[in-house]
């Protein structure tokens, strides 16, 4: 029988037949769907930001590994809704309005569900407006704005200023793209920057309240 | 050279560039510096109901190009050009990409929709008829016509094969079929080389036969066939896939190139610096280190890696202090100066000019 250490391997080499078929083996041996996201995809996932934040891989990497998740989560996603199992928190993502670039937002996007965050996606081009009636919505613990162009940052500050009026409970803004940095974050009152996809897991978790 | 004459002559320009094209410099470095400007009381208003109205209304572009290059001293080696533009996507719109405007740049609608699409693609030749072409060739046209030999018209921007095929498809796409699908991909990225080399000689030989020297977007000068060769997609992938796959498309575009200037755009690029360097017809680089990682001085290592490696660079300084640091870090030779920051009058811009020119020699 296939180890739950297979399976962490088998998402972080981006194998997505293997991946799928231990998730199968998995299940059939009695191994609850909570625990083979928990103890076998979130590290595989882990891996791979770890790997991605040193350089060690690059996007088509990451991708792939992914994509071998998002097949077993296939499988899993079902078992958990009948089981009544919801991530813990929820993270909304989007780039900001005036900015068509998406391939930071996607690649955060995807390292959240890895990290098991409910993750919902505005897609691009997104007013603050749009992201205040989400944050309202779905009651999001994170809020990601993401951006390519510097003509649109002021769009970011634009959109912080507005969910932060906005005053929701237990709502963090994190934000990221090419021309940010940590200091634009501060003078916009973001509560936190991530330079890349795996740090921005690191980041989410921290602002969470759960150890990175 | 005469130091006191601060602005732009063709035949000293051509020689300063010439010398920093070889790795050195005449009397200075080539600089281009912009001055502040007043909205041109000639600048036509935009009456159009969309962008894409905007952007391809050739009269429109023409003369409120005119109208910015006539409100514009030309000082130092700034060449007054202007770079017929509908955007990056130029080339991708050869093999069928629609374009979406916005207020300052357009976007590629992807057309490759499926891994197995690449076997239709590779098998359509590159349609030099379609509108965003023929848009482009009629800007040559009356830009020429209006600017009547006092300003250049430009080579337009052109990406090359890589951000063609991510255009068409999609980065992520492309990424993941890099990985399924490699000898695909290899083939469908010769064709897209293919389509960027031919397009390069058609504009080339069109802009040649209206009396236009070699100059772009980034305002180099040269007499012969010269462009910026780039790839903003190998940012995504390995140096192993970029070796691999990248670098020989990138090889065939410098081909047919008397002088280069390659486009190094962002840190995320910078793991690719050695395989850069290795460009058997690499004359200089450009880089770009993007908003909100300057100054230029920031990056003397960068820059001395380059010239260590023999060869010349572009150091697009955020601003005069800037870029007289860089310049007393790395001394004057090989060195080419673009002044980001606009000088509030010609005086202040002359000024730095015959301080380039005192630390030059």
């Amino acid at each position: 029988m296939p180890q739950l250490t297979d399976l962490t391997a088998a998402v972080a080499a981006g194998k997505r037949t293997d991946t799928v078929r231990i998730t199968q083996e998995l299940l059939a041996a009695g191994i609850g769907p909570e625990a083979i996201v928990e103890k076998g995809l979130v590290p595989g996932m882990a891996i791979v930001g770890d790997q991605f934040k040193r350089n060690e891989i690059f996007v088509p990497e990451m991708l792939v590994a992914a994509r071998a998740m998002k097949e077993a989560l296939k499988i899993l996603e079902p078992l958990l809704a009948t089981a009544g199992i919801k991530p813990k928190y929820t993270a909304l993502i989007g780039t900001v309005q005036g900015d068509l670039h998406d391939i930071g937002k996607n690649l955060i996007s995807m390292m959240w569900r890895g990290a098991n965050f409910a993750v919902v996606d505005l897609g691009t081009n997104v007013s603050p407006e749009r992201y205040l009636a989400a944050a309202q919505e779905h009651k999001a613990n994170i809020i990601g704005l993401s951006a390519l162009l510097t003509t649109t940052m002021p769009a970011m500050k634009e959109t912080v200023r507005i969910l932060k009026a906005a005053g929701l409970p237990n709502m963090k803004i994190m934000i990221g793209g090419a021309p940010i940095t940590q200091a634009f974050a501060d003078d916009i009152g973001a509560d936190g920057y991530a330079a890349d996809a795996g740090t921005a897991v690191d980041v989410a978790k921290r602002l969470v309240g759960e150890a990175a | 050279m005469n130091p006191r004459n601060h602005y732009f002559t063709p035949a000293a320009a051509h020689a300063r560039f010439e010398a920093w094209w070889q790795g050195g410099r005449l009397d200075r470095p080539p600089v281009s510096l912009w001055v502040e400007t007043k909205h041109s009381p000639r600048a036509p208003r935009s009456t159009h109901a969309t962008l894409r109205e905007r952007w391809l209304d050739v009269d429109f572009q023409v003369e409120s190009a005119l109208a910015g290059l006539e409100a514009s001293p030309a000082l130092g080696d700034t060449v007054p050009s202007w770079t017929p533009n509908v955007g990056p996507d130029l080339t991708s719109t050869l093999f069928g990409a629609e374009l979406v405007f916005g207020e300052n740049t357009s976007w590629c609608q992807h057309t490759v929709p499926e891994t197995a699409d690449w076997e239709r693609f590779i098998a359509t030749p590159p349609d030099f008829d379609n509108l965003y072409w023929r848009t482009i060739d009629a800007m040559i046209t009356r830009a020429a016509e209006r600017f009547a030999g006092r300003y250049y018209v430009a080579m337009p921007d052109l990406h090359g094969s890589f951000d063609i095929l991510a255009g068409l498809r999609g980065p992520e796409d492309l990424c993941l079929d890099i990985v399924d699908e490699p000898e695909l991909v290899r083939r469908a990225s010769l064709h897209a080389t293919h389509g960027y080399v031919e397009a390069y000689r058609r504009l080339y030989q069109r802009l040649t036969a209206l009396g236009q020297p070699s100059t772009t977007w980034c305002n180099y000068l040269h007499t012969g066939t010269a462009y910026v060769p780039s790839c903003d997609f190998w940012c995504l992938v390995s140096r192993e896939i970029a070796a691999d796959l990248i670098r020989p498309t990138i090889e065939l575009e410098m081909a047919p190139l008397e002088r280069t200037i390659f486009h190094l755009d962002g840190p995320q690029a910078l793991h690719h610096v050695d395989l850069m360097l290795q460009l058997p017809r690499l004359n200089a680089v450009q880089w770009v280190f993007g908003a909100g990682h300057g100054p230029a001085a920031r990056w003397l290592e960068t820059f001395r890696t380059i010239r260590q490696a023999g060869k010349a660079i572009q150091v697009l300084a955020e601003d005069a202090d800037d870029a007289l640091t860089v310049l007393r870090e790395l001394g004057p030779d090989g060195m080419w100066i673009s002044v980001g920051t606009p000088f509030p009058n010609a005086g202040r811009a002359t000024e730095f000019l015959d301080t380039v020119h005192s630390l030059s020699t």
